[in-house]
């Protein structure tokens, strides 16, 4: 009994408390139904008089985000896949062969786990110029790619290391190749680890701004979270159509999460079992 | 035979991949800018294509802060567009040596006496910045504004109250308005440009023109006439004048917004406000601009008001030395400042051109041509003095110092000796 | 190099494509910013070398480098630690078998994985002094001090941003406490309950100290989440005011871009980048090389 009163009591303080926490997220929503000729809501927006679904048709005819949509999903999905083949073959390495300067590699790598894009901004720039990447989706492809793989390393490494030893040395045995082992005996049970950096580089890639700001000229390349630069000159003033792309930002990335959030925890849980 | 087969296979495939290219004779102006927003850009690229349909242009817009991230980017990987706006001074400036002198281009365009079919404004700050004897026009003016304030004109009518000249005037009504629940002055002073403009005025209203002559060293910015204009902003802001946290807001869209909603009385800006008219589902206020009128900045010092008014150069444009192709985008850009996409982005009501005699094709309102001639023909003729500075260290630091004085983190003087000292660096 | 030694080194090769990217894209601009933080250059110009001036002016005249640094000192700390703890709480609340637990964990987590871009734009709404959320809330129901200039008081912005990255990323300890919470030994918390611990010590003696490698997860990923922190300051606050609420890599931007000194951006960048490696090297050394989830 007194264990149900205190469940009870857990439930009440975390509803309060998710609904607090959701409050801008549904302001988001909120402001992106408002009239289009209403301004300056009550309550930073939370209250409006009237409901218009205008300014997603607005968005939608002046600015092409299914376009720009399509453009974000060829950046951030090849980068996702490239992060998790490359990452994780270094990480088999790191973790479970033996080879030249080992660890200097690994240290080199985690050294630039902190590193803030906006201050490669110019000479990623320079480069991708030299190989005539800008305006290309390999241009932004690349670099996340670069910049996601230690920390994909990071958590990949210490979820392979702690696999059985006896296993891989049945498999050698058997005259299995490292590749055969990292390829049918590791990754095939290393989804949960997996489906977290996946996450994590979803979420990287497809927020980032600055280095996409630079690096795609066209409009016709350019990916979603540029819109609201792109077009705010345009936008700015007008508060429904802005978050009406807000929205649209958004929403992509609460259901690639929702796909995988079940498989988030578990993996993270996989890998603090070891702790 | 095969072989033969395979060869042919791959020249035929060659010519697919490259036909494009070949076909391709059509000659492309690439355009970056902050100004005007995409749709105007579009109207205008629409207007200069109905009577030159060989040149394809390809626009880029983008907020201010990322245009100059953009630019920069670009220019240190030799990449520059072939046209790219400019604000006249430090960012001129920077770019000089990658921009091409425009005025042959002018001349052929305009004759000889090019310069006096712009208002004079203008021309003189094209040049801003230009080290001693180089006479080279690196951008040409298309928008040219001034800087002042605005008032809502249902509010002061249901108060049955004018604009105010003075500071007991402007006092009296924000007290008023206080009660009310309105902002008596609506500012969004977390942006620094904002911030600027309205000191701009204060020492213009002290001391006219005795900043640019800080500025080239000839006075000291610690000077009493700008510890004073800075004691006066001080003061906007103690005295209630401004709305309460007005140091935590942006201009745009915050302080915006609630302009439109009507809960600003007045409020500083420009004449690109006008430009609200043009908006898409305007917010009754915007209709028409039905619900705005400019006024001059209040003589707050009581030394009396000056005549004239600060503005300068909204956007100007310029033709960089990487462009392929001078001669169409010289085409390009004395077509929107004088031509047909002149013409497509004023009626826009975008600003204010920097062509003379231009007009809107048509005015929604009385109240709105009253106010496009107000400012045409008296307000932008009597424009002596910039309404930007030279270099972007100072500016820095005078925003800077302006926000830190609000704040109460520095007396007016000290935050004049910062500016001083960016000066002196 | 012999067959043999390839043999031997097999890993090198699965290294590869990892290291390439490594040395295009991350060690290459890594001395690209070395070397322009040794000149007077505004980023398109002719560059003027000027050795170590500009780290010179940064150490002795540089008030906004200054609070750049403080503010990065703050806002390890208290964003570090109030989401372990809001987390926690979260955590163990939403392991103890409550209804709608998933769909809570989905709630708190969510802010995490929106574009700052998109929360800096809400939250000024929030904050704002005049029809913001908070202010208008202060307003209708006379609970005045909500009513504070959040943004606009420098001595209180550096908070108010700190708040709001909070806000963020506690759903995300949350749901790194829930993987460990799962991952605990469901022995070691009955074994306790029959000895007669209460809830609280055995949170205090027993959970909390099972969990110590997601606790050092979170401290890692703070910090690293410090340092990289540009977005969600330069959509709030610019910086501002008054640099209140700089950080290093939205002052780097400032002076990069707008200030037009792309040398003593670098050489910035080139502070950051030796604080970033000094707390990776103390990360390693502390914890070896294991300092991630598990293991």
């Amino acid at each position: 009994m007194k264990l149900n009163t205190r469940k009870a009591l857990a439930f009440i303080f975390v509803s309060v408390l998710a609904l607090l926490w959701m409050v801008p997220i549904i302001m988001m929503l909120v402001v992106s139904f408002m009239p289009p000729d209403q301004r300056a809501p009550r309550f930073g927006g939370l209250l409006i008089s009237g409901v218009s679904l205008q300014n997603y048709v607005t968005v939608f005819e002046d600015a092409e985000i299914v376009m720009h949509f399509v453009n974000s999903v060829a950046v951030t999905v090849p980068s996702v896949f490239l992060v998790v083949i490359i990452s994780s073959l270094a990480a088999f390495a790191l973790a479970r062969l033996k080879f030249f300067a080992r660890d200097l590699w690994f240290y080199l790598l985690i050294m630039t786990l902190m590193l803030p894009i906006p201050t490669l901004v110019v000479p990623i720039f320079q480069i991708n110029k030299a190989l005539g990447l800008n305006d290309s989706y390999l241009g932004l492809i690349l670099p996340y790619t670069a910049l996601g793989v230690p920390f994909a390393i990071v958590i990949l490494r210490s979820f392979f290391a702690g696999f059985l030893r006896e296993i891989e040395e049945a498999a050698i045995l058997d005259g299995c190749a490292p590749f055969g082992i990292y390829w049918r005996i590791m990754m095939p049970v290393s989804w949960p680890a997996v489906a977290v950096v996946i996450i994590w580089q979803f979420m990287t890639s497809w927020n980032e701004f600055i280095l996409a700001l630079v690096t795609m000229n066209s409009v016709e390349v350019k990916p979603l979270t540029l819109v609201p630069l792109v077009y705010s000159g345009q936008f700015m003033m007008r508060p429904g159509p802005m978050f009406a792309i807000l929205t649209l930002i958004t929403l992509p990335v609460i259901l690639v999460y929702y796909l995988m959030q079940r498989f988030m925890v578990s993996g993270l849980t996989a890998g603090a079992v070891r702790g | 035979m095969y072989r033969k087969v395979t060869l042919a296979v791959f020249v035929l495939l060659i010519l697919v991949l490259t036909a494009p290219a070949l076909a391709q004779d059509e000659v492309v102006v690439r355009f970056r800018s902050w100004s005007p927003v995409i749709a105007t850009t579009e109207a205008m690229i629409e207007a200069f294509n109905a009577e030159n349909p060989d040149i394809r242009i390809e626009p880029d817009i983008t907020n201010y802060p990322e245009y100059l991230v953009d630019l920069q980017t670009m220019a240190a990987g030799g990449a520059l567009p072939d046209l790219i706006g400019l604000e006249p001074g430090a960012l001129t400036q920077q770019y000089r040596d990658h921009l091409m002198p425009l005025q042959d281009c002018a001349v052929a365009t305009w004759g000889e006496d090019w310069e006096a079919q712009f208002f004079p404004v203008g021309i003189e700050q094209a040049r801003l910045g230009n080290p001693e004897g180089d006479d080279n026009i690196y951008g040409l003016p298309v928008l040219v504004q001034t800087i002042n304030m605005w008032y809502t004109v249902p509010i002061f009518e249901e108060a049955g109250v004018e604009p105010p000249t003075t500071y007991d005037e402007l006092k009296e009504l924000a007290d008023m308005f206080n009660a009310q629940g309105i902002a008596p002055v609506m500012i969004g002073a977390g942006d620094g440009w904002i911030r600027r403009d309205v000191y701009m005025q204060l020492i213009h209203n002290v001391a006219p023109g005795l900043i640019y002559q800080a500025e080239d060293g000839m006075a000291s910015f610690t000077d009493d006439a700008f510890v004073e204009a800075m004691t006066w902003w001080k003061r906007l802001f103690d005295d209630g004048i401004f709305q309460m946290g007005a140091l935590g807001m942006t201009h745009y869209p915050a302080a915006v917004e609630q302009i439109q909603g009507g809960r600003a009385a007045m409020f500083p800006m420009g004449a690109w406000w006008q430009q609200q008219a043009a908006n898409p589902n305007p917010p009754p206020l915007d209709q028409n601009l039905a619900g705005y009128a400019p006024f001059k900045f209040p003589d707050v010092t009581g030394m009396g008001a000056p005549e004239d008014l600060l503005g300068g150069i909204d956007v100007m444009l310029g033709v960089t030395r990487d462009s392929a192709n001078p001669d169409a985008a010289c085409k390009v850009i004395t077509d929107w400042i004088s031509g047909a996409g002149a013409q497509a982005l004023i009626n826009t009501y975008n600003d204010l051109p920097a062509y003379i005699g231009l007009r809107p094709a048509s005015f929604g309102s009385e109240n709105q041509e009253a106010v496009w001639d107000l400012f045409t023909e008296e307000w932008l003729a009597s424009v002596q003095y910039a309404r930007q500075l030279k270099s972007p260290d100072v500016k820095q630091a005078l925003e800077d110092a302006l926000a830190a004085v609000a704040a109460g983190e520095m007396t007016p003087a000290e935050g004049m000796q910062l500016v001083q000292d960016a000066n002196s660096m | 190099m012999s067959r043999k030694w390839l043999l031997d080194n097999q890993g090198l090769f699965f290294m590869a494509p990892a290291m390439i990217l490594f040395f295009v894209f991350v060690l290459y601009p890594i001395f690209y910013i070395f070397n322009a933080s040794m000149y007077d250059w505004d980023g398109i110009n002719e560059a003027v070398y000027i050795g170590v001036q500009n780290y010179i002016e940064m150490f002795t005249d540089d008030r906004s480098f200054a609070l750049s640094i403080r503010n990065s000192i703050y806002w390890a700390f208290l964003t570090i630690f109030p989401q372990m703890f809001l987390g926690f709480i979260l955590a163990y609340i939403l392991t103890s078998g409550i209804p709608l637990q998933n769909a809570f964990r989905v709630i708190f987590f969510m802010p995490a994985i929106v574009s700052p871009v998109v929360l800096g734009i809400i939250w000024q709404r929030i904050y704002a002094p005049f029809g913001g959320l908070l202010a208008d809330l202060a307003w209708e129901t006379g609970a005045r001090f909500l009513m504070q200039p959040y943004l606009s008081d420098p001595k209180i912005a550096i908070f108010s941003t700190i708040a709001v990255n909070v806000w963020q990323w506690t759903g995300f300890s949350m749901l790194m406490y829930v993987a460990g919470l799962q991952g605990l030994p469901g022995e070691v918390l009955s074994a306790a309950e029959v000895d007669g611990a209460g809830t609280l010590q055995r949170i205090r003696y027993i959970v909390v100290p099972m969990l110590r490698h997601v606790h050092l997860t979170l401290i890692l990923l703070g910090v690293i989440g410090t340092l990289q922190t540009f977005a969600l300051v330069f959509m709030l606050t610019k910086g501002g005011p008054n640099h209140a609420t700089e950080m290093l890599p939205t002052y780097i931007f400032l002076k990069a871009f707008p200030l037009q000194s792309m040398g003593y951006a670098s050489a910035v960048a080139v502070v950051l980048l030796v604080i970033a490696l000094g707390a990776s090297i103390f990360q390693v050394s502390v914890l070896g090389s294991r300092f991630t989830i598990g293991n």
